[in-house]
């Protein structure tokens, strides 16, 4: 009975994996496929999918344009968290709950809404599209999210060492440089890499807003309506793998700089 | 450089729901270690974040060396802080801390190195420098601390629990350490607590605060062996508080050995005070007058010295190392005995209680 019991445990938990996992473990396989259709036999491996992808000029403009929009909007997104973030948990201004919860709005609202209300608004001020609103909507979906990370990490007895800083000389300027950022660096760090993954993988937005530039999954989308072609599969494999890099990244620095101050 | 003194008049701190500080006016001279004791609530931790700037008061000015520092901000005003949880900063080393208020003050290079050893060497710490804030004990962190306030030579450095979550040996030893750097800089101190046996091992002066007022003020001798109040009295140490009245014809002296004092009666009969002495005679006022007295737990005999307030049981023994403290009773009225260790007492035992007249006190502000 025990035994059986596991047997049928662990068969779920392959299931489970297997239903979450396919589809990504099917494409990155199938970037590695010798012939031109990414279906079964798998016929590698073979790196020449790779070399097609780096060879084609407008990837290479799209996975620029995709590590620059993340870049920018990862930044910003994170400096308008952190500041939310540190006036609402420090000060407590009235309103306070108020405000958090306009913040976080965005979080909740689809992103073809925040798309399409972008472009409306966009239309009415005659502006074109561009990566410009791009990197805005990735603002506007990721501040919500750096506000929450950072938030999270602020403690009351942070608000002692700031106040130890004050009563030693510091000037505000300094109290925020030297101890607030350098303190709050865990998060700060965590909310800009999260953000930035987001805004890498990020469709919809980046869809409907960009013009004549676009970013990576734009790009792979339009290469995808010309034909089903395994140079497809190796770009996906390239973002995928960029995220991966990037979350695992944001782990490690995480846990060390944690790990320093306990 | 030297201590500053502090003045600080009818200072008030009303919050919505209560009033922290109802009119405190304090004199605290330069270069002296000054203890501010009080229990949870009796507003000294708000009148210490006053002095620091931390908070402002609702009325009422602080005067550090003479200068009206009321207005100021924290990070100009001629104080530093030693926090309760030591507030050091978890991403800087030892030294980085202790030098944080040379480089708001514009110190570095050779000179901010020097004045970091000699700070740390003050508190007993001169190799951690290098050390991580995380690689100390609660000790050390202490003294991190201390050396990171006294670093920018303070003229009034500001203590708020220092010693509050070290053990009791470490405690011992810390207040040891902070009389003698206080000694040797000459920095006024003033210092936050609740414990009555730090504020007497440290203080030069004593205030007592009360629920947002001062309500007795002085040096640890005066406080212990005469206090004004029944709080103050109460609050420093096992006190046993008598209310009575005093007695026609004191002066008169009595049969029983108990000289020529005043006498007063109280519910365990009447009392002897030493003549002239602590409480003077003619401040007792006349026959009639209600009078409040206190005898410390040391100044009762069970051995038959002194005149006597009678027969009691006594009811608890507990040994404390140099003496036992002994719970008596007769009736519903208790009191409280030390007791030398040589003579074991029994639970249960009838004891003759006696006293000292010249050890008799009484307190001016009778109320409560």
């Amino acid at each position: 009975m025990r035994g059986l019991g596991r047997v049928l445990a662990w068969s779920y938990l392959v299931v489970v994996f297997l239903f979450i996992l396919l589809p990504v473990v099917s494409l990155v396989v199938f970037s590695f496929q010798a012939t031109s259709l990414p279906v079964p036999p798998f016929s590698g491996p073979s790196l020449r999918w790779f070399e097609a992808l780096f060879a084609d000029p407008r990837m290479l403009s799209a996975l620029r344009t995709s590590v620059i929009v993340g870049i920018v909007s990862a930044l910003l997104a994170t400096v308008l968290g952190f500041l939310a973030a540190y006036g609402l948990g420090r000060y407590r201004p009235a309103g306070a709950t108020a405000l958090r919860a306009i913040i976080m709005t965005p979080l909740g609202v689809s992103y073809l809404v925040i798309g399409f209300g972008l472009l409306v608004v966009a239309n009415e001020l005659a502006l074109g599209r561009s990566l410009l609103l791009v990197t805005l909507g990735h603002i506007i979906i990721n501040t919500p999210l750096a506000f929450a990370i950072i938030l999270s990490q602020m403690r009351e007895e942070h608000a002692n060492l700031e106040r130890a800083a004050r009563d030693l000389g510091a000037g505000e300027p300094r109290v925020i440089g030297s101890i607030v950022l350098p303190v709050l660096l865990p998060g700060l760090l965590a909310a800009f890499l999260l953000s930035f993954t987001l805004s890498w993988d990020e469709f919809i937005i980046a869809f409907l807003l960009a013009g004549f530039q676009v970013t990576l999954p734009v790009e792979i989308w339009s290469s995808l309506r010309t034909g089903l072609d395994a140079k497809t599969n190796a770009a996906g494999t390239v973002v995928f793998a960029i995220s991966l890099i990037v979350l695992v990244l944001a782990y490690a620095t995480n846990r060390a700089l944690r790990k320093g101050r306990t | 450089m030297a201590g500053a003194d502090v003045q600080v008049h009818q200072l008030v701190k009303r919050y919505a729901d209560h009033e922290a500080l109802r009119g405190v006016s304090l004199q605290l001279a330069a270069g002296t270690y000054n203890v501010i004791l009080g229990p949870s609530g009796s507003g000294k931790t708000t009148l210490l974040a006053i002095l620091g700037g931390f908070i402002e008061p609702t009325s009422g000015s602080v005067e550090v060396g003479g200068v009206d520092v009321t207005q100021t901000p924290p990070a100009k005003r001629p104080t530093t802080t030693v926090f309760q949880d030591y507030a050091l900063f978890p991403h800087m080393s030892v030294a980085g801390n202790v030098g944080f208020g040379l480089t708001t003050r514009g110190i570095r290079g050779a000179r901010r190195s020097q004045r970091v050893a000699s700070a740390l060497e003050l508190v007993g710490l001169a190799d951690l420098g290098a050390r991580a804030i995380q690689q100390l004990s609660g000790g050390q962190r202490q003294r991190v601390a201390l050396a990171r306030a006294l670093v920018v030579e303070p003229p009034v450095l500001l203590l708020d629990e220092p010693l509050g979550a070290l053990d009791v040996k470490l405690r011992r030893a810390m207040q040891e350490e902070l009389r003698r750097i206080q000694r040797e800089l000459g920095t006024t101190f003033i210092h936050v607590t609740h414990d009555q046996e730090e504020a007497m091992s440290l203080a030069d002066t004593i205030v007592v605060l009360r629920e947002g007022m001062i309500d007795d003020l002085g040096t640890p001798e005066r406080l212990y062996s005469a206090p004004r109040t029944r709080f103050t009295a109460q609050f420093m140490g096992d006190a046993n508080i008598l209310d009575g009245t005093v007695l026609a014809g004191a002066g008169a002296g009595g049969g029983d050995g108990a000289g020529a004092g005043p006498r007063i009666a109280t519910a365990l009969g009447e009392v002897h005070l030493a003549e002239g002495d602590p409480g003077p005679a003619a401040a007792l006022g006349p026959a009639g007058t209600p009078v409040t007295i206190a005898i410390r737990p040391e100044h009762l005999t069970i051995t038959g010295e002194g005149p006597a307030l009678g027969e009691f049981t006594i009811a608890e023994v507990g040994f404390l190392g140099l003496r036992h403290r002994l719970v008596v009773r007769r009736g519903e009225h208790t009191l409280v005995v030390y007791s030398s260790p040589t003579h074991r007492p029994t639970e249960g035992a009838s004891v003759i209680v006696g006293y000292d007249p010249a050890q008799v006190v009484r307190i001016s502000a009778g109320e409560s």
